[in-house]
């Protein structure tokens, strides 16, 4: 006799009190599965880490100087990605923010040759950054133009600009920033504090203030947002303006790092950026479940991956290729329960 | 009478309508050529190069069109074309097939990748954005194995390559075919009728039995074919190509934005492929212009005509996307001059 046929037969208290439990047990099933999903990301983090730390020891690597590359590798990577999270957690979409980058090392990097000031330096990286990406949202939102369109856009516009600087002011196809001015701060401790302080802040402002819980919104229910009186607009500019904290902080951390800016510095930074999130555990189209530790998360993912991938394989495009199967599967993987019936566009 | 007038009219607004963009950057164009101290074709070869870049860019803007119309936007445009004319290029030049074979071949590889990029996004049901953008990483990585590590890929002292891609002939034939197929295909087919269906009304078309997977895929396919041949082409008039990776052929789409853009004007009156041509014919006139332009201010970098193609793209992106508005602007303006006019004309009395 099939389940149904006994619920039919039962009382109606009966059969309401089963349903109930068949009803509570399947959303236990649920939420176990979600805290699963949840960890994912943390586990794929470890499990590199771990991965990454076994073959260096047997191919006998210096675990000292690795760690210090994939901490250097994952902070650009991670401070970018960290501010764009406030970008992709209310909807929107940027793919210029790794020329973005370049434009404000070059620009910061031209005021330190200039001033020897490295106050001046990364003030000039933060300004131009946030400019720059409040150029983005205010043509994107402001005179309503499609923000895949813009983006691609401005990434052409912004590696021309690069390369007008470069050419204009550089020497031999750089602008040597003098190491003196940015020596003092290259070292591991520094980049650990920049990044952990940003991430602190973008934390707090995106898990303890309304405009964490304004940015999920308007990235989950547009409609609903705007009927309950969010300003997406504004919102939206303000999301832009924070990406580009994290921008400009990445582009004097760039400088620091490589006082030789060329036109292909951090050239690999906005892809990383998009696959990091995504292998943080991130949800690309926004809203309530968005994570702002997810940048971080992706980013030493990806430097452990990379890392790992170095010691056993020769050529960056082999793990381009990984990476580019690996974006695409962690996405299935996190879309699973909500596909859609019709073909999404 | 009057129905032959209304007519006549009507007539008369639709070509203005077709003619205005082409018209005004013939016009532009030629004005600032003119004040640079040279002319928009002040030889042969500025026809031959304005074909060459019109042919390109129309390839690209149709295979771009089929995807962005319905709403899906392919990053990995440029990846696509890049595999279809370095894979054409070193088959048709190891076994000396030519320029055509080299199309012919990159334009059936790229289909192939497109078909591909179609059935992953019919079967994992993901955005075309993840889609796309993952398909770019590994179609470029695929690309560096198959360079054997990003080497550059040339043609060595062969310049029939080249000679072809300056032909004006040969170039106007492979336009007047790809602008046939894609009328014929997109206007006088099934696929076609139900591309459009699909492109007004996805869900009403879904649900009266369009089957919107199998478009879907046919549409990857087709524009992958138009990817390949544009990459072959591109090869050809460049005489060769240095691959590069990370996400660095997204970038190639930027160059059909323009034209696509112009169609989306110019379509409101005619044919949406004839359309597209015109658009392209437009942005080949900005583009030989501007290349003529460098030639005589040495400062007037192909960077810093980017950055002022740009500036055209958002400007007309803000009239399209803004138009009703402008126009609102505009009357209301016009409204209030006329007011003010009476009531000092009122004063005067």
């Amino acid at each position: 006799m099939s389940e149904e046929k006994v619920i039919n037969t039962l009382s109606a208290p009966d059969a309401e009190a089963i349903a109930e439990k068949e009803t509570a047990a399947r959303m236990k099933k649920a939420l176990i599965a979600q805290n699963i999903v949840k960890y994912i990301p943390l586990g794929a983090c470890a499990v590199l880490g771990l991965l990454y730390v076994i073959c260096a020891l047997i191919e006998g690597y210096d675990l000292a100087i690795g760690f210090k590359v994939i901490i250097s590798n994952a902070t650009l990577v991670a401070l970018v990605a960290t501010g764009a999270t406030f970008i992709f957690s209310a909807g929107s979409f940027d793919l210029s923010l790794g020329s973005n980058m370049l434009v404000s090392a070059l620009v910061g990097g031209l005021v330190g040759i200039k001033t020897g000031s490295l106050f001046l330096m990364i003030l000039t990286c933060l300004v131009v950054a946030i400019s720059l990406s409040v150029l983005n949202s205010v043509l994107a939102s402001l005179f309503n133009l499609p923000v895949f369109i813009m983006t691609i856009v401005m990434m052409n516009v912004y590696g021309a600009i690069a390369t007008l600087l470069i050419t204009t002011f550089g020497t031999n196809a750089a602008v040597p920033v003098p190491p003196s001015i940015v020596n003092s701060l290259n070292n591991t401790g520094f980049r650990i504090a920049l990044l952990v302080g940003f991430e602190v802040l973008c934390c707090f402002l995106f898990y303890f203030t309304k405009l964490g819980r304004k940015q999920k919104f308007l990235g989950g229910n547009p409609l609903c947002a705007d009927l309950t009186g969010i300003n997406a607009k504004k919102l939206t500019i303000l999301s832009f303006a924070l990406a580009g904290i994290g921008i400009g902080l990445a582009s004097f951390a760039m400088i620091v790092q490589t006082p030789t800016l060329s036109a292909s510095s951090g050239s690999s930074v906005g892809m990383n950026m998009l696959i990091a999130l995504v292998f943080g555990g991130m949800n690309m189209n926004g809203g309530p479940r968005s994570k702002m530790y997810a940048a971080m998360l992706g980013a030493f993912s990806m430097a452990f991956l990379d890392s790992f991938m170095n010691i056993y394989v020769t050529g960056s495009w082999y793990l381009q290729i990984v990476k580019g199967i690996l974006f695409v599967v962690v996405v299935f993987l996190f879309s699973i329960a909500n596909r859609p019936k019709m073909l999404e566009r | 009478m009057t129905i032959s007038k209304n007519k006549a009219g009507e007539y008369a607004k639709r070509g203005v309508g077709i003619a205005i963009i082409p018209v005004i950057c013939l016009v532009v164009m030629s004005i600032a050529c003119a004040a640079s101290g040279t002319s928009l074709f002040a030889s042969q070869s500025s026809f031959q190069l304005y074909f060459r870049g019109l042919a390109y860019v129309l390839l690209l803007s149709f295979g771009v069109s089929i995807n962005m119309h319905t709403g899906r936007f392919d990053f990995s445009t440029g990846a696509q074309m890049l595999i279809g004319g370095v894979i054409g290029a070193k088959i048709a030049y190891a076994s000396g097939l030519g320029p055509v074979g080299m199309i012919l071949i990159g334009a059936v590889s790229s289909a192939i990748f497109g078909c591909i990029t179609g059935l992953l996004y019919v079967a994992l049901r993901l955005p075309p954005m993840i889609i796309g953008l993952g398909m770019t990483l590994v179609l470029e990585g695929v690309v560096a194995i198959i360079t054997g590590g990003l080497k550059p890929v040339g043609f060595g002292t062969d310049s029939s390559y080249y000679s072809f891609a300056v032909n004006i002939g040969a170039v106007t034939v492979i336009m007047l075919i790809a602008l046939a197929f894609m009328i014929v295909v997109f206007h006088y087919t099934k696929f076609g009728y139900d591309y459009r269906a699909l492109q007004t009304g996805q869900k009403i078309a879904v649900n009266t039995g369009i089957n919107e997977k199998s478009n879907a895929v046919i549409c990857y396919t087709i524009s992958g074919m138009m990817f390949g041949a544009a990459g072959a082409l591109s090869i050809c008039s460049t005489n060769g190509v240095t691959p590069t990776i990370n996400f660095s052929t997204i970038a190639t789409m930027f160059s059909c934005f323009l034209p696509l853009f112009f169609s989306g004007f110019i379509g409101k009156y005619c044919n949406k492929q004839i359309a597209i041509l015109l658009g392209c014919i437009s942005y080949e006139f900005i583009q030989i212009g501007f290349g003529q332009i460098s030639f005589k201010v040495a400062s007037f970098t192909s960077d810093v005509y980017k950055v002022i193609e740009a500036v055209i793209l958002v400007v007309f992106l803000i009239y399209l996307n803004n138009e009703n508005k402008i126009i609102e602007f505009v009357k209301l303006k016009n409204f209030i001059k006329k007011r003010k006019d009476k009531s000092a004309a009122t004063e005067e009395q």
